[in-house]
């Protein structure tokens, strides 16, 4: 009789464990979190293989005495009281006093806990049976041990992806918890190996430095913003730095971690063409609120949230960075330049004539040089210790964001020291000016502007910092509904199908409200009477192409994301290109358009204007300082 | 300022100065085109990064008064709309009058246009010329020279000096010379230069050569060209043309060029063209352009071509063969371009092997030479 009862429990507890405990990530989330909720202030995880040998949580918590630790795995044992029905409280509720016999039941743990006074307890369980229990000896805290997760439900193990994705999802976890509480320090170690370990001193940079490492850490920028209803608190990294997915953007509610796509889109929007195409950028933001404002009322393992006055949140989020980078130089410094990977060449070759080539027979002796040589050959190089991998460090296309990616920067993270992460001396601004004193000294490649400044010189891509200022001409334009239109003297038509002509039908009031005047000539042709008088001398003809191709294309489209787009569109089109000589006025004219912009860092694609080396970087790669 | 001027003149001048005008710009007044009226005539001058034209419509020509002058002046007018609304115009003079907040008005027949004009102080100034770096040669000889070199450039601002032609000058004869490094050609003449003008080292853009050349197209007469730092002018009747000159060394050629050859073939300039000709209707559709020629003692050029999923084809071109037997591989286009320079009936093509460059000559001619660097194949 006993027995069946028994059964029936074990049975329950791996019914629960299917909801709890999806992979070892959920484990160390479950774990962690008591570890925290027994005001642990240093926690220490480490994993082997993926967290599927074993997974060992220690905390320095109020543990648990003898009578505790046996009740912990008695399902629905807790011994939280409800608190206040803050937001999360709500969350946990389906798996209250859930977590320790639902893990137990699909592993081997053993758990040793103690409260600091009296003898520790070691409990032994295996697919949740009691194997033995003991007293032994442990300073304050708890530490549990998960071996051999889902031993005894095959399917579930099954299931488990590679080592690789789990060690990610459980740093994942653990970095999530760690942006979210800068007061604990965690440390995760993977097959004996530390990812990452976080100070613990409160500040988030510091967190960020220890999961991002220093590159991103020194480009963050930190902001914090209030209103009646909201506390705002984060870092930003600054531009140049980007990613290949948003889940770099963390949000923080009352110090969770959460899931909301409304607030990292109004973060995107900040950012605007801040960042190239395709690309995401990183940042913290912990938000602070009423409870009463926040509704969990979603999948809890989503974490994701509803929330009341959301678009006076998201006006903040959205105004505070936006006054952030005005804020900042967003020029970014050169960095170490990309590893090329030699290409297997099986085509016929164009040979070159050689003028400067030394005779072929001495050709033919010269050997590649030794493998050190060519490492620092590299001119850009920063951080000499950077291990030479064929992905630059800043340009990870992992899809998890605490993944470890550069084993160098991991190792260099100081535990106990202050890490040194000052930016540069002219940031930021001052008296709004957005751009240093530029003087145009040459061009190379018909294509980049060299300037110099005080602080080293600069690299411009001419056509990036054209385009941008074209693109703010336009849309101010456009969005005043400036109608100077200039008559064309000999008017354009434009043939097109049926169906095209039909879409254009349905936008001659919106562009003729832009200055550019079509009139049906019979058939699918028009023709073009007038075009905006904004629009570039000598450009005209190839704007008016342009846009009416984009239109033709573009199905239904708001004014106001034609008016960006088509501003970004035709400020490309009009704007001077590369491998185009450019004269000194020329080079003169285009910095002194430059520095009027409002954004004159990135063309409205996100590709960078300006690319900064600084007197100091340049005095380190010729060895004048060390 | 305010004068009338001969339509058809003017529409002519305008054209010309065209060339020079930017299209796209940061410096917005380059796109404009500059006029100023003295009593000599009404000059127009247009200019962009590379170059800058100045036309002289003479107040009199061949007993023609063309320009009837009241009050100079000088104006810059927004170059595109200037020209089409000069070309379009209906009678045979126009009456041109700026006000002194350059507003000006184009009268013509019952036609009357205003157009907003710019301040000519904002205009850049022409580069100032010393003429003791001078010499001068016929407008013809100066065309040939052009087009037999100015297809060769580098079309790659990176390629820095290469995207120009090498104008040099030693005891009196000029020689240019144009590379992107994959072909070379070579040109020269004698000039009427003053004794002991040598000139080194200018680099013309090919850009602003082959503007030139079009520029030049319907000019007869001889051409002075004169020289200074960084800037080059030349000077025709009623005409100046100034291009900026490519800065830095450009490499020694010479050492390249082979000296003679293990296989000599002569052969007819119009047969070999044609069949090459034929040959790049297949090569165009591979992904290299390539065309083999295999030369044989028995006094044919065979000119194969074969592109994946496209075909081949093979021809024979009769040729008078002295030497090794030999093939090799090259981009027709090259080819094409070098056999259309060439003036003479026949070529003289010197092979030393088929890896190494190999030289196109006119038969009868030493000035004039190409050189193609062929394509390892495997
Ligand atoms: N690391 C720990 N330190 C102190 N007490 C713990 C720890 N882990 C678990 N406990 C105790 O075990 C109980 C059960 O834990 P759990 O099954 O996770 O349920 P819950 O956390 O929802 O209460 C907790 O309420 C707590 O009293
Ligand atoms: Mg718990
Ligand atoms: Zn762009």
């Amino acid at each position: 009789m006993g027995k069946i009862r028994l059964m029936d429990e074990r049975l329950a507890n791996q019914i629960a464990a299917g909801e709890v405990v999806e992979r070892p990530a959920s484990v160390v989330k479950e774990l962690v979190e008591n570890a925290l909720d027994a005001g642990a202030n240093q926690v220490n995880i480490s994993i082997e293989e993926g967290g599927i040998r074993s997974i060992r949580v220690v905390d320095n918590g109020f543990g648990m005495d003898r009578e505790d630790v046996q009740l912990a795995f008695e399902r629905h044992a807790t011994s939280k009281i409800v608190r206040e029905r803050d937001l999360f409280s709500i969350r946990s509720l389906g798996f209250r006093g859930e977590a320790l016999p639902s893990i137990a039941s699909v592993s081997k743990m053993t758990l040793i806990s103690s409260t600091g006074e009296g003898p520790a307890t070691r409990l032994m369980l295996e697919g949740g049976q009691l194997i033995s229990e003991e007293e032994t000896a442990r300073s304050r805290g708890t530490e549990v041990l998960v071996e051999d997760l889902f031993f005894n439900t095959p399917a579930r193990l099954k299931y488990l992806k590679t080592v690789n994705t789990e060690v990610s999802h459980v740093a994942d976890v653990v970095g999530r918890l760690a942006l979210a509480r800068p007061k604990i320090s965690f440390s995760l170690a993977h097959n004996g190996r530390e990812l990452f370990r976080t100070l613990g001193d409160g500040k988030l940079n510091h967190v960020v430095y220890a999961l991002y490492g220093k590159q991103v850490a020194r480009k963050s920028l930190p902001f914090s913003a209030e209103d009646p209803d909201f506390t705002l608190e984060g870092l930003a990294v600054r531009p140049e730095v980007t990613r290949s997915n948003r889940s770099y953007i963390s949000v923080i509610i009352n110090g969770r971690f959460v899931r909301s796509l409304p607030i990292t889109q109004a973060v995107l929007r900040a950012y605007d063409t801040l960042l190239p195409i395709g690309r995401y950028p990183i940042a913290v933001l912990s938000i602070g609120m009423d409870p009463k404002l926040v509704d969990v009322n979603v999948h809890p393992s989503k974490l994701e949230v509803r929330l009341s006055k959301e678009k006076e949140l998201f006006r903040l989020i959205e105004g505070e960075l936006k006054g952030l980078f005005q804020k900042h130089v967003l020029i970014p410094d050169a960095a170490a330049p990309r590893r090329e990977r030699p290409t297997v060449e099986s085509r016929p070759v164009q040979q070159r004539l050689q003028w400067d080539a030394p005779p072929p027979a001495a050709k033919q002796s010269v050997t590649p040089p030794p493998a050190e040589v060519r490492e620092t050959a590299a001119p850009f190089a920063t951080e000499a210790k950077s291990p030479p991998s064929p992905s630059p460090r800043l340009e990870d296309e992992q899809s998890h964001p605490y993944q470890q990616e550069e084993a160098s920067s991991l190792e260099q993270t100081p535990s106990k020291q202050e890490p040194q992460l000052s930016e540069r001396p002219s940031d930021p601004t001052e008296a709004g000016e957005r751009l240093p004193d530029l003087t145009p000294l040459s061009q190379i490649h018909g294509t980049y502007i060299i300037a110099q400044s005080e602080d080293g010189f600069y690299i411009m891509d001419q056509h990036a910092a054209h385009e941008r200022i074209y693109y703010e001409t336009f849309y101010r334009r456009m969005k005043e509904q400036d109608t100077r239109q200039q008559p064309l003297l000999i008017p354009m038509t434009v043939e097109c199908t049926p169906a095209e002509a039909e879409v254009i039908g349905n936008w001659l009031p919106r562009l003729s409200q832009m200055g550019l005047e079509l009139e049906p000539f019979g058939g699918a042709t028009f023709l073009v009477r007038s075009h905006p008088g904004w629009f570039p001398a000598g450009s005209e003809e190839e704007l008016i192409r342009e846009v009416l191709d984009w239109i033709k294309k573009g199905e239904n489209m708001d004014w106001a994301r034609f008016r960006d787009d088509g501003a970004k569109m035709m400020a490309c089109k009009a704007a001077i290109k590369a491998n185009r000589h450019l004269r000194r006025d020329e080079m003169e004219s285009l910095i002194r358009q430059l520095k009027a912009c409002e954004s004159p860092y990135t063309c409205p694609h996100g590709r960078p204007i300006l690319i900064h080396f600084s007197t100091y970087e340049i005095e380190k790669m010729f060895k004048r300082v060390m | 300022m305010k004068f009338r001027i001969s339509r058809s003149a003017l529409t002519d001048a305008v054209s010309q100065v065209s060339k020079a005008v930017s299209n796209k710009t940061t410096v917005p007044i380059l796109t404009g085109i500059k006029a100023t009226v003295d009593e000599n005539g009404l000059w127009l001058t247009g200019s962009n990064s590379d170059l800058t034209i100045q036309v002289c419509i003479p107040t009199r020509q061949d007993d023609k008064e063309l320009v009837k002058m009241e009050t100079m002046g000088s104006v810059v007018l927004p170059g595109r709309i200037f020209s089409d609304i000069v070309r379009k115009l209906p009678g045979d003079e126009v009456e041109w009058v700026v006000d002194d907040r350059w507003k000006t008005v184009l009268r013509s027949e019952q036609a009357q246009f205003e157009l907003k004009g710019l301040d000519p102080e904002e205009y850049p100034r022409l580069p100032q010329f010393q003429e003791d770096q001078m010499f001068s040669l016929p407008s013809d000889l100066l065309k040939s020279m052009i087009r037999q070199t100015g297809f060769a450039v580098s079309t790659s601002e990176a390629r820095g000096v290469l995207t120009g032609v090498l104008w040099r000058m030693e005891e009196g004869r000029l020689t240019f010379v144009a590379t992107d490094s994959h072909r070379l050609s070579r040109r020269q003449a004698d000039v009427e230069a003053p004794e002991g003008l040598t000139v080194e080292n200018m680099v013309v853009p090919g850009k602003s050569q082959s503007e030139l050349g079009k520029i030049l197209a319907d000019r007869t007469g001889w051409v002075d060209v004169i020289l200074s730092e960084n800037q080059m002018m030349v000077r025709a009747d009623n005409l100046l043309f100034f291009s900026r000159l490519l800065d830095g060394p450009y490499p020694d050629t010479n050492r390249v060029i082979p000296q003679g050859g293990k296989t000599e073939v002569r052969v007819s300039t119009k047969e070999i063209l044609q069949s090459v000709d034929r040959a790049a209707l297949i090569s165009r559709d591979g992904r290299d352009n390539v065309i083999k020629w295999t030369v044989k003692k028995e006094g044919v050029v065979q000119v194969h071509s074969a592109a994946q999923d496209v075909g081949s084809v093979l021809e024979e071109v009769s040729a008078q063969v002295d030497g090794e037997e030999m093939s090799l591989s090259f981009n027709a286009q090259y080819m094409l371009d070098a056999l259309r320079a060439v003036d003479s009936d026949e070529i003289q093509i010197l092979l030393t092997g088929a890896m190494t460059p190999f030289l196109i000559q006119p038969a009868d001619r030493e000035d004039a030479l190409h050189l193609i660097v062929p394509i390892r194949t495997r």
